[in-house]
């Protein structure tokens, strides 16, 4: 069975075709690159996503080797995103999904992200770590829900990195250029530091440290340790709590190094085994959809296209998994 | 009150890709600004885009401009 899968909810335009045995036979993306010193305007975004779109699917689908007619399922990123971008792929799914008669799955991003960190990592039952533009979340599998032992008060990780980048001149998405920086020097200044119950807060700590943005590198490097130590605070707390054996870090911010020692070192306090998505799949792409996709097949039918909505807003503790 | 309709007709299309287009567009239908709408119909060999609006233009206009493009992927994407 061939799911071909559409992402499209922020930054990123991308198709895969992914096989029911977990195999990625394709992975083809388009990012749209807001001027230095912006963020994503979500028009612009999805003018982008509309011009890429054809040639994602058809690089996609060549890149597999295969015809729209050789595919079983369509999914795509119903949520939760920027409207006008999540609408392109939701007319790219629909428009293939009806003409062609190919069931189409609505799929939630953020699973996405964590299902497939569990086929590439092979993680079983993980805590997971979530960190990335859109969520910020630690989260547990039970009871057919991912249910949440922490979460951001305001903006995500993701948003921090992004928002800080901007403010010294880097484009979206800034964590890589951040990581670079923040390499260069050990010199830590005094910064924020909020964590509340399981919570954390970063707000406080992007003014704070915007306050400091002359010292880029030392503003850098303080500013991902402070971050990253408030994640794990809460991360080594939900390991405790929960007694989970396996912790999975998933997101674009899983790419980070820095991140990934400092939860290493966590594991290894806890004596849990440390998983993170390969640094290839921790952004947004379109193997989590289609992989998404390929587990409900395995649980529902496809969805009536008219029921076939985009949600902006969209909690990941309020979905259903039956699969 | 200024109240403006606006119909965009596409000719020459085949019943099953008018039905593919509207079928791909009908579902973000909804939540449409007040004193907006948007009706599709697939006629013949013809697909109408009727949009309705009152006061706010500038609504309008980037309503018609965001279906026109969406129209126009839905239509590359299935060819």
């Amino acid at each position: 069975m061939l799911c071909l899968g559409i992402e499209s909810t922020a930054h990123t335009f991308a198709c895969a075709v992914v096989e029911k045995n977990g195999k990625i036979h394709s992975d083809v993306r388009k990012i749209y690159r807001p001027p230095e010193g912006e963020g994503i305007h979500p028009r612009e975004a999805s003018r982008h996503h509309i011009e890429s779109s054809t040639k994602v699917l058809v690089d996609s689908l060549q890149q597999a080797r295969i015809k729209i007619k050789d595919l079983d399922i369509i999914a795509y990123a119903a949520g939760p995103g920027l409207g006008p971008c999540l609408r392109v792929g939701a007319v790219v799914a629909r428009s293939l999904a009806s003409y062609y008669k190919i069931p189409l799955y609505p799929v939630h991003h953020a699973i996405g992200h964590i299902d497939l960190g569990k086929l590439l990592t092979g993680a079983k039952d993980p805590l997971v770590l979530l960190v990335s533009g859109g969520h910020t979340m630690l989260l547990a599998f039970m009871k057919e829900k991912w249910r949440v032992f922490g979460e951001t008060l305001d903006i995500t990780l993701g948003q921090l990195l992004d928002q800080f980048g901007r403010s010294i001149g880097f484009a979206s998405p800034c964590g890589k250029n951040i990581e670079e920086l923040a390499a260069k020097t050990s010199t830590y200044i005094q910064l924020p530091y909020v964590v509340k119950g399981n919570d954390v807060s970063f707000s406080g700590l992007l003014s704070a440290t915007k306050s400091i943005s002359s010292q880029k590198e030392k503003a850098c490097f303080s500013l991902q340790e402070t971050a990253f130590a408030m994640i794990s605070e809460a991360t080594e707390r939900a390991l405790s709590f929960t007694k989970k054996k396996e912790l999975m870090v998933v997101g674009g911010v899983a790419a980070n190094k820095r991140l990934s020692n400092m939860l290493k070192s966590i594991c290894k306090r806890q004596n849990c085994k440390f998983y993170v998505v390969p640094q290839q799949f921790a952004g947004d792409c379109g193997a989590q959809i289609a992989w998404t996709g390929l587990l409900e097949a395995t649980a529902k039918k496809g969805s009536a296209l008219e029921n076939t909505f985009v949600r902006q807003s969209w909690r990941l503790d309020s979905v259903n998994i039956n699969y | 009150m200024l109240a403006c309709k606006v119909k965009i007709t596409i000719n020459n299309i085949s019943a099953q890709k008018a039905q593919a287009v509207k079928s791909a567009l009908e579902p973000d239908n909804v939540n449409f600004p007040e004193n907006l709408s948007l009706q599709i119909e697939n006629v013949d060999n013809k697909l109408v885009f009727i949009f309705q609006g009152q006061d706010n233009m500038k609504k309008m206009i980037a309503t018609i401009d965001e279906v026109l493009e969406h129209v126009q992927v839905s239509l590359k994407v299935i060819e």
